[in-house]
């Protein structure tokens, strides 16, 4: 997947969310460096619906 | 955090938000981080911290200066100051990565060779236009010697489905955000200023 789609998908699920984009997006890049990973691909991304759960673990402290 | 936002001025064409970068000139550079997607962030001005979350391995909060570039639909160059060296990114997205030679010699480091507490002397648009990418292009010089130059890269191919009901956002070529308003630019020769409500 290409870099502009990366950052497509998770502006998407941070705006349906209605979550802040910039910490949204450290967050996923802090639980992939503390090795929870996603399965998009051996990068370790985060699927659609992994990331949408990821927005709610985030949500669910504000 | 969310802040309301309303439109203050935008434009298309020649970069006429210049006055807008002066928000960055004399800050001092904090530390960079890449962000999901391998978007790179500068942060300058004073640190801040977010508010404690918790995630499967403890706890995490975000950290981020007062003014922060974000370099998202483009690619990168950052020449060192005080230590000879050269950082990139963003260039496996571009046709033309001999864009990165020339600007100086050195290593290829992942991370930016700025020295942190060096200050923004100059943050300065230009237009670029080339092979499927018009737009506008970036160059910071910071008291160090250090300079960052920013580049538009061609709009990628959607290749894969998305959710029914979801609509991709455009990506934004670079973006300055600051106490006073976030500043978007691109992609292509459109730019829009927002400021927060009651600034």
């Amino acid at each position: 997947m290409g870099r502009k789609r990366d950052l497509k998908r998770v502006d998407a699920v941070a705006r349906e969310f209605g979550l802040d984009r910039d910490e949204f997006g450290a967050y996923l890049e802090d639980c992939k460096a503390h090795g929870d990973r996603g399965t998009e691909n051996d990068r370790g991304d985060f699927t659609w619906a992994e990331m949408r759960e990821k927005a709610r673990e985030l949500k669910d402290q504000q | 955090m969310s802040i309301a936002i309303e439109p203050r001025s935008s434009g298309i064409g020649v970069p006429s938000f210049g006055n807008h970068l002066l928000q960055l000139v004399g800050e001092p550079f904090l530390f960079s981080r890449r962000s999901y997607g391998d978007e790179l962030v500068l942060h300058f001005g004073e640190r801040l911290l977010g508010p404690v979350r918790r995630n499967k391995h403890g706890e995490f909060r975000y950290e981020h200066g007062t003014h922060s570039l974000h370099l998202r639909g483009s690619a990168w160059v950052i020449k060192g100051g005080r230590i000879p060296s050269i950082a990139n990114g963003g260039f496996h997205a571009d046709p033309q990565p001999e864009l990165a030679e020339g600007v100086g010699q050195g290593n290829n480091e992942r991370e930016p060779p700025i020295t942190p507490g060096a200050r923004v002397t100059a943050a300065i648009p230009f237009s670029v236009e080339r092979e499927a990418v018009k737009g506008f292009g970036l160059r910071i010089d910071l008291a160090d010697g250090s300079s960052a130059i920013v580049l538009p890269t061609p709009e990628e191919l959607d290749e894969e489905p998305i959710p029914v009901g979801t609509t991709l956002p455009e990506i934004a070529d670079w973006e300055l955000r600051t106490p006073h308003g976030i500043l978007v630019v691109g992609p292509g020769l459109k730019w829009e200023f927002t400021t927060p409500e009651g600034v």
